[in-house]
């Protein structure tokens, strides 16, 4: 059967089609998606305005027809941190419900921590031992360790680049006191909860997945995507403390002329590498390694077990 | 007579700028550059100078509060901020200050960098050493952070500093930037770097770039500027193992200079 899986994440809106049976892998026949930063479109009340719903109502439209298209059967559709955080999320999902059919449903941080980590584990398999998975999102950073499928821990903190960015460096470049601020809240936030994941045990693989951590190892010296998945790409903590000053001068123009860089993301970057360069510090990280799946595709292979032979 | 060898006060970071002092005193270095950062006893001439009395060693050479990490250190306007390093300079007896090139985002201050360094040397016989950077490199692509330019050879400047762990991130040949430079090469960060894209400041003699050819030259050649110590030992365990690695570097600086490449150095022998 073919499987739609639809997206709503904080950066990007994104549809997937999926040819389903059990054992297959997660690897969709065709994507479509848009980059909408919903983190962005969010008021000072911290509710998605009126532009945010309507761009994501017409786009759950456009999805439902490409899926239609591509011969899809059954939809799946889920939400993350941008809606789960937003004061109006529940009318939000009730108004994309009433006006496309659409039911998203709201993954928790922990959910979301959980199936990066399946993702993670089934790239790398048994081989890897205990992993350490880390993925900085646009409304939240998770962070989940364990030796299982399932992680022994799985945290979820409200660090996303695109939120950080929002609520701190609100200046191009930024200036130097909201660095200092932003850094002082991430660590805060991540020391809060850094007790309970390095209590479990020392990881022997780290593990990094999102777009944020990508674009940090490439400008770091890593692979660029045009090689495919299958190149090793890591990202060592010295490189990332080198760029962070270095980013912090830039402004988002300038970011955006770094290769491995999108100009969508560029605004961004200077938060997702205080919230990576946090992180590593925090949980003692000297180096991880990049890989290629994620959330949508812990989403996918966790709906393909459940199928049938 | 021999070229100064000094110790920068970066090199001794994380510990403070007054630790430099006692630092260098004792290790038989010539002199400090004091790298003005985030520290206040480095942003604080008269300070500075109650240190140089106290320790008895001579401050022989400013370096401009100019990096990323000092963007804001005595203000946040360029100009300014080498008008300070001056006026410090001249109350401390120090011949020197060491700047870099303007970030390719301060645009007006790029402008006029070339002629403003010209006219304010023109009032001082403080020497403004401008010093040698790189491109940063992002993924495979090199990044010009630096205007007029990171390489100090395509502008008319009167004097310059040559930096060798800079050298060994831009991948350029020392020894010919030494020599392109020539006269106007007055003062050198004595450093090691192992050609990767970050700026290591290695122990001199750690790292592959030419070193001690480099210092052998000047040390021939008559070369009457300062040679400085800018290295890290942000990474040494303790006070032992940082003494250790400048005692090393101070030693490495000497024999080469001295065009005495085996000599064992009495500061190796007395530790």
């Amino acid at each position: 059967m073919r499987l739609g899986v639809l997206d709503v994440g904080s950066n990007t809106v994104h549809l997937l089609v999926v040819d389903a049976h059990h054992g297959a892998a997660p690897i969709p026949a065709h994507s479509h998606k848009t980059g909408m930063r919903l983190a962005e479109l969010i008021d000072d009340g911290e509710r998605i305005t009126r532009a945010g719903i309507d761009s994501l109502v017409s786009f759950v439209h456009s999805a439902q027809e490409v899926a239609e298209d591509f011969g899809v059967t059954e939809m799946m559709s889920f939400a993350t941190s941008a809606i789960r955080e937003a004061a109006n999320g529940e009318d939000v999902l009730h108004e994309v419900r009433d006006r496309t059919g659409v039911d998203l449903q709201v993954l928790t941080g922990e959910d979301e921590a959980r199936l990066t980590f399946l993702a993670v584990r089934r790239w790398y398999g048994w081989s890897s031992g205990r992993l350490l998975v880390l993925d900085i999102g646009g409304g939240s950073l998770e962070i989940a360790l364990g030796t299982d499928e399932v992680p022994d821990v799985a945290v979820s903190v409200p660090l996303g680049a695109g939120r950080l960015t929002r609520a701190f460096l609100t200046t191009d470049p930024a200036h130097p006191d909201e660095v200092k601020a932003a850094r002082k809240h991430t660590r805060a936030t991540i020391a809060a909860v850094a007790g309970r994941i390095t209590k479990v045990g020392e990881p022997r693989h780290v593990v990094a997945t999102s777009k944020t951590f990508r674009s940090l190892a490439r400008i770091a010296g890593a692979a660029p995507s045009s090689e495919g998945p299958f190149v090793r790409r890591h990202l060592d903590r010295d490189d990332l403390r080198a760029w962070v000053p270095k980013l912090a001068a830039m402004s988002a123009r300038e970011r955006a002329d770094l290769s491995g860089v999108s100009a969508g993301r560029a605004p961004q970057l200077l938060a997702g590498a205080i919230v990576a360069e946090a992180a590593l510090d925090l949980l003692g990280v000297e180096r991880l390694e990049i890989a290629p799946w994620a959330l949508r595709e812990g989403v996918i292979l966790e709906r393909l077990d459940r199928i049938g032979r | 007579m021999s070229p100064l060898v000094t110790l920068s006060t970066a090199s001794t970071y994380p510990e403070s700028t007054a630790a430099s002092f006692e630092i260098a005193a004792r290790l038989g270095y010539d002199g400090l550059e004091v790298m003005v950062l985030n520290d206040p006893v480095s942003q604080d001439p008269e300070a500075l100078l109650r240190l140089r009395d106290h320790y008895g060693i001579a401050i022989t050479s400013i370096h401009a509060p100019c990096l990323l990490i000092s963007q804001r250190v005595w203000g946040s306007e360029p100009w300014p901020k080498l008008q300070r390093a001056q006026a410090a300079a001249e109350l401390l007896g120090a011949s020197t200050v060491v700047v870099h090139p303007p970030f390719r985002w301060q645009r007006d201050y790029a402008r006029d960098f070339v002629a403003g360094i010209d006219a304010m040397a023109d009032e001082t016989d403080v020497r403004f050493a401008v010093e040698n950077m790189f491109p940063w490199r992002a993924a495979s692509r090199a990044f010009a952070a630096y205007l007029p330019s990171w390489d100090v050879r395509e502008d008319d400047y009167r004097h310059t500093t040559l930096d060798l762990s800079h050298t060994s991130v831009s991948g350029s040949d020392a020894l010919e930037m030494a020599a392109d430079l020539d006269e106007r090469l007055v003062h050198v960060h004595l450093a090691d770097g192992s050609g990767s894209s970050r700026d290591e400041h290695l122990v001199p003699g750690r790292g592959t770039q030419p070193c001690a050819e480099l210092l052998q030259g000047l040390g021939r050649s008559g070369f009457d500027g300062q040679v400085v110590i800018e290295i890290s030992t942000r990474k040494a365990v303790d006070r032992f193992e940082r003494e250790a690695d400048l005692r090393e570097a101070l030693a490495f600086a000497r024999r080469h200079l001295a065009g005495q490449p085996d000599a064992l150095d009495a500061t190796e022998l007395r530790s």
